[in-house]
This record gives structure tokens, C-alpha cells and sequence, in this order.
């Protein structure tokens, strides 16, 4: 008796902690997709990593991915929404990786951006307000993918309730997610590992501006795994050139970021307000929808009872009679005020397409912003590129004598 | 009878050839009347910008220094510079002085009287391979001086566009990296990152690529000497001693060599200097 006493409390017990572990951890993995809720701690930094250790991060603006088919699913959601999210979410997590102090530079860039040594390519699965699903690939300058995984996340509409008090991103637990899976690859590389990614980084930028004087010095598997077969001296004046030129490339990205959180910081109360609004609006439909089905579902439960009553002829006493009659006029009421329930969705649904019209016109103008400086900001130094690429040709060629190679 | 005939006749001949030749020059002199006002405000427009840049970037440079919020690295960049700006200047102030105009409110040049003017010698066939390295090396400098100054006015803009938010900004610089450091952290107050251990360094990542930890925090005005102050041997004590005595500078030359000497910051001082030794071996 004692030991089965026991047992049963160890069962108990041993659930009990079960969950609770579950709950910590914040998620499940199934394969490469992550089911991230509850609350997810950001793994934070607990010593100044040395700065030759330090691996900057570029996170690629997201791609918007589509808009789903299912017209429900669909209500209100645009692709100006979208495009605003597919600039909004990769600052977030910007802002997020900067904060666990594991990572040196953290910078948003536009994609195709060559140079970084860490890159995170992110496209947005799904994103209405109350669920978020990421698609994440992270991968380093010598090619080597870190990870491709998808994240979602469910959150009730209370959580804007939440957030707005605590001035917090409602899907905050994804973002730590993320941030957590890059900082555990991190942890898992060696210092020589880490000393070779910064290099190639360096020599893949050096050879996009003088492949005739820095190309040798990587070797690549169809220019997708990054292996350095030599290294340039220290004071190779080719090499202190080209550095001058990345530190310029480092400012124009810095620039390029200050845009992009100007642009975050200008969206973020109205995409907080929209998400909320939106949320609550979808949380109202959801429980009308609910209730009208119900009352349906009762109505024609009680007319089909009545049915059965008159037809097992079960309804020939006054009483049973008297029931029948109840259960059929109540069965048909409750459906009619099913319908007329039903009729009230479509005011929560006009309202979301309001909502959603409203955004995008807010929405719209800051991308279009924000992307014409994006443009005549990389157009300006994509010029100025072209020339040095010209001018650093010329002189390989005056201090070696070598022609090159023809571009 | 005939004479007459005949002068009359030489003369309508060298009036039409006055006339033809005042055609032929009339649009020349008026083209060259209208074009010289407006290279002359170009000159102007640029030396005023040019000594606008150098300036603000001299200002910004020293609040940074005296901040402690340059790493080496950034320190030589910086300085390196501004050294080039203010041999753009000297070179501007050069250009006005020769096309005899007056210096624009405001900005100092050096007297340029009694000059020596160069020997018109064609550099370009006497040219060795160090010098033509040295020449595109010149020109990459330039390039890369018109990039940061693209940089800066864009920078500025981007700061006078901020939105007045009530997010604490963790970062500094013109990223604004911790805007949103304490949300993004879920777990801190807005802004809290600096208090946390790797809150700086986070913060510091805010100021440019790989600045971490960054900061040379080396000390400003370490000349001891007042600028302008000589010693016996006619050398300024700070002067390095492969600069020579600058009896044959130039107008640049002497406005980099005035600069550096009055120099306070010995980082400034030594890219002033360099400045000055890149300029002299060009025009050599």
C-alpha cells in the first residue's frame, strides 16, 4: 500500500516536473519547426566575449513571403503589410541579438549584401496579429549553413494587453528563440573556427573589389563553401586599401540602419495599435462565430428531437405534445437567432478590413520611404564601388606590373 | 578719282572683316563673360563648403576624443580626415586667390603673396611606378574623403529625421542600435541593457562595426608646447624631424604645415604632418 502510495506520488511528481520543464523551455521541436510559447528566456552574455572573438551579424531585410489563400485566413491582410513587417521584424531581432551582447556589429542590410560574417535570411511564413511563423536560415562567410528552421507562435489577443504595459514585443518569445539557436551555434565553434570566418569575410570583400589581387586567396566549391587557401600580409598595401574601403562599407551600412530604425521606430505604436485592434477584432469574430454555430447546432439538435418525438409517436399526451411543440418552435428559434448571429460577423469583418485598408495606407508611405533611401543610398556607393574597383585594378597593375584579368 | 573710289572701297573691305571677326569672337567673349561669374561662385561655393566640412568634422572630432569614444583605429581614420580636408581647403584658398577673388566671410587662408610658381615641366613622362602608384593612391584617398562626406551629410540627415520616441537609446551613434534594447531583452525595463554586464558592450556595438570594447581613451592636447612657440634651432618643438624647413612651400603646403604646428592633438598633429609629406612629394 505505502509503495503504491509512493509510486503514485512519484508519478505525480515526476509529471509535474515534466511539464513545469516543458513550460521553462518554452517549446517543442518537432524536426526543423519550432512551436515556440510561453515565455523563452534570451541567453544573455555573462562575460564580455574577447573582441577577437566577436562575429559581426547581418541580417537580411525578410522576404514577405505570400498572402494565404484561404479567403478567412486572408481577411484584411495585404502585402503592403507585409513588405512594412518584412523591414519591421529583422530590426526587432536586431535589436534582440544587440542585447544578449554575444554577437560584435548587429546590422539589418538589404539582401545580397556582400561581406558579413554571420547571415541571417528570414521570410515571414505566416503574420496576423495573433500568430507569427518565421522561416530562419542562418549561415557564415565560408558558406557553412548554421541552421534553416521555421518558428511559430500563437498568442491570445490579451498579450497586446500585456505588452503595451510592459512596453514588450508580444512575440518576444520567438525572437529570444532565435536569438538563442545563433548563440548556441555560436558556443559550439572553435576560436580558430571563429578567427577563420572573420578572415573570410575580409577576403571575400577584398576579392568582390580586386579579384585580380585577392581571388587566389579563397578557394571555393562553386562559390558556395569558402575555404582560405592563403593569407595576405598584414601590411600587403592592397590589403590596407581594400580595409579602408570596408570601413566605409561598415559606415554606409551604419547609415543604411539608421533608416531602417527610424523607419522601426516609426512603425512600431501603429503596427503595435493595428496588431492589437486587429486581434481584438479577430478574438470578437472568433466568439460570435462560435456562439452562432452553437446556437444553430441546439436548434436543429431540438428540431430534429422533435421530429423523432412525433415520429416515434411518442408525442400523442398532452404533455409530450405540449414538448414537441416547445422543442420545434424553441429548435427553429435558436437557429434563427443563430443566423442573426451569424449576421453580426460580418460587422467584426468589415471592421478588420477597415483596420487592415487603414494600416496599409499608413504602412505604405514609410516603405516606399524608406526604400527610396535604401536605393539612393546603395545606388550612390554602388558608383562609387565601381570606381575603386577601377582605381584598385590600376594600381595592382602599377605595383606589380601584372595586368590582370579583364572584367 | 580712283583713289577715293578705292579707299572707300578697302575701307567697307575692313569693315566687313571687323565685322565678320567681331561675330566670330562676339559669342566667344560674351560665353567667356558669362562663364567667369559662374566659376567664380563655384570656387567660392566650394571653398565655403569645403571649410564648412573641415569645421564641423575638426568639432565633432575633438568632442569624440574628448568623449573617449574613439578606438585607435577610428582615431587615425578620423584624423586622417580631417587632415585631408584641410588640405582641400589650403587648395581652395589657393584656386580663389588665383583667379583674384576675395576670401569669403569667415574663412581664414594664409597670405599668398610672392609666391613661387612651379616649373612647367611635364611631370606626367618623368613619372616613376611609386609615383603613379602613389597618384591613384591619392586619388582613392579623395574618393574615399567624398564618400565620408556623403556619409556625414547623410548621417546628419538621418539624425535630424529620427522620431522623438520615449524608447531609451542604449546605442549612440546614428544607428540608434538600442532603441529598443530593453524590449528586445523581454525581461528588462526599455534601456536597461547598460545595466547588465554586456550592456555596453551591446551598446557599443551601436557606434559602428566592430567597436566593442572599443575606445583608445588616449588623452587630448598632449603637446605641452603653445602653438606658435619656437625653439633656437627656428624648428617647432613638435616638429618631426623629417620636415624640412618649408622655405620653398608652397600656398597648401604652408597652410598643412601651419596647421599641424598649431596642432594640440598629437593624432591630428601626425595626420597633418602626413598630409603635408604626401603633399610635398607630389608636387616635387
Amino acid at each position: 500500500m505505502g509503495y503504491r502510495f509512493m509510486s503514485t506520488h512519484f508519478r505525480i511528481i515526476t509529471g509535474v516536473l515534466l511539464t513545469a520543464l516543458l513550460m521553462l523551455s518554452g517549446c517543442s521541436t518537432v524536426g526543423l519547426k519550432q512551436s515556440v510559447d510561453g515565455v523563452v528566456p534570451l541567453d544573455k552574455a555573462v562575460a564580455q566575449v574577447p573582441d577577437d572573438q566577436l562575429l559581426d551579424v547581418w541580417i537580411e531585410l525578410f522576404e514577405p513571403g505570400e498572402i494565404p489563400d484561404d479567403p478567412d485566413d486572408a481577411l484584411g491582410l495585404s502585402m503592403d503589410i507585409r513588405d512594412a513587417e518584412a523591414r519591421y521584424i529583422p530590426q526587432h531581432l536586431r535589436n534582440t541579438l544587440e542585447s544578449t551582447g554575444y554577437w560584435g556589429a548587429v546590422r539589418v542590410v538589404p539582401a545580397g549584401t556582400v561581406g558579413g560574417e554571420v547571415l541571417v535570411r528570414g521570410r515571414i511564413l505566416e503574420s496576423d496579429g495573433l500568430n507569427l511563423s518565421l522561416n530562419i536560415i542562418a549561415l557564415d562567410a565560408t558558406g557553412r549553413q548554421w541552421f534553416d528552421r521555421s518558428y511559430s507562435s500563437e498568442i491570445s489577443y490579451l498579450a497586446y494587453q500585456n505588452s503595451r504595459s510592459t512596453r514588450r514585443e508580444a512575440f518576444q518569445p520567438i525572437y529570444n528563440r532565435i536569438a538563442n539557436d545563433l548563440a548556441e551555434y555560436r558556443a559550439r565553434l572553435e576560436p580558430q573556427e571563429n578567427r577563420a570566418i572573420r578572415q573570410t569575410a575580409e577576403l571575400r570583400f577584398a576579392a568582390d573589389l580586386s579579384p585580380d589581387a585577392f581571388e587566389d586567396y579563397l578557394s571555393g566549391e562553386k562559390r558556395e563553401r569558402y575555404t582560405i587557401a592563403r593569407l595576405p600580409a598584414e601590411d600587403d598595401p592592397m590589403l590596407r586599401r581594400v580595409q579602408a574601403i570596408r570601413d566605409r562599407d561598415f559606415l554606409l551600412i551604419d547609415t543604411l540602419n539608421g533608416h531602417f530604425d527610424n523607419f522601426y521606430r516609426d512603425m512600431q505604436q501603429p503596427y503595435d495599435d493595428w496588431r492589437r485592434t486587429r486581434s481584438e477584432e479577430a478574438h470578437a469574430l472568433e466568439e460570435i462565430r462560435r456562439e452562432a454555430n452553437t446556437r444553430k447546432l441546439l436548434g436543429f439538435a431540438a428540431i430534429v428531437g422533435a421530429v423523432a418525438l412525433e415520429a416515434t409517436g411518442n408525442a400523442n399526451g398532452y404533455t409530450s405534445a405540449v414538448l414537441r411543440d416547445a422543442m420545434l418552435i424553441g429548435g427553429a428559434y435558436a437557429v434563427k437567432s443563430g443566423f442573426d448571429k451569424a449576421s453580426e460577423t460580418e460587422i467584426h469583418s468589415e471592421a478588420i478590413k477597415e483596420l487592415d485598408d487603414s494600416f496599409s495606407a499608413e504602412a505604405r508611405p514609410m516603405v516606399v520611404d524608406v526604400e527610396g533611401e535604401t536605393h539612393e543610398l546603395t545606388g550612390s556607393a554602388e558608383v562609387q564601388y565601381t570606381k575603386w574597383r577601377a582605381l584598385l585594378k590600376r594600381i595592382y597593375s602599377s605595383e606589380t606590373g601584372l595586368t590582370g584579368t579583364d572584367d | 578719282m580712283n583713289f577715293p573710289c578705292e579707299a572707300v572701297s578697302s575701307g567697307h573691305l575692313v569693315q566687313r572683316h571687323l565685322r565678320a571677326v567681331a561675330a566670330l569672337l562676339l559669342p566667344v567673349l560674351l560665353s567667356a563673360a558669362g562663364a567667369a561669374p559662374v566659376e567664380q561662385a563655384t570656387l567660392l561655393d566650394q571653398l565655403r563648403t569645403d571649410h564648412a566640412a573641415m569645421v564641423s568634422a575638426e568639432r565633432e572630432y575633438r568632442r569624440l576624443r574628448e568623449r573617449g569614444a574613439l578606438n585607435e583605429r577610428e582615431t587615425a581614420d578620423y584624423a586622417a580626415y580631417v587632415a585631408r580636408l584641410h588640405r582641400r581647403v589650403a587648395e581652395d584658398c589657393r584656386s580663389v586667390t588665383a583667379a583674384g577673388l576675395d576670401m569669403p566671410d569667415g574663412v581664414v587662408c594664409p597670405e599668398f603673396a610672392a609666391m613661387p610658381v612651379p616649373a612647367d615641366i611635364d611631370l606626367a613622362a618623368e613619372r616613376t611606378r611609386d609615383e603613379m602608384t602613389g597618384e591613384l593612391d591619392a586619388a582613392l584617398l579623395a574618393g574615399l574623403g567624398e564618400f565620408d562626406e556623403m556619409l556625414l551629410r547623410e548621417q546628419e540627415r538621418v539624425k535630424a529625421s529620427a522620431p522623438l520616441t520615449d524608447v531609451t537609446d542604449t546605442g549612440g551613434g546614428i544607428a540608434g542600435g538600442g532603441a529598443a534594447g530593453g524590449d528586445a531583452a523581454g525581461e528588462a525595463v526599455a534601456g536597461a541593457a547598460g545595466a547588465t554586464g554586456v550592456g555596453t558592450q551591446a551598446g557599443d556595438a551601436g557606434e559602428g562595426a566592430r567597436t566593442s570594447g572599443g575606445g583608445s581613451g588616449s588623452s587630448v592636447g598632449g603637446g605641452a608646447t603653445p602653438p606658435g612657440s619656437w625653439n633656437q634651432s627656428g624648428r617647432s618643438p613638435s616638429q618631426p624631424d623629417d620636415i624640412p624647413d618649408g622655405s620653398d612651400d608652397d600656398v597648401v603646403a604652408r597652410q598643412l604645415r601651419e596647421a599641424a604646428e598649431k596642432e594640440t592633438d598629437p593624432e591630428l598633429k601626425e595626420k597633418l604632418w602626413e598630409e603635408y609629406r604626401k603633399y610635398k612629394q607630389g608636387t616635387r
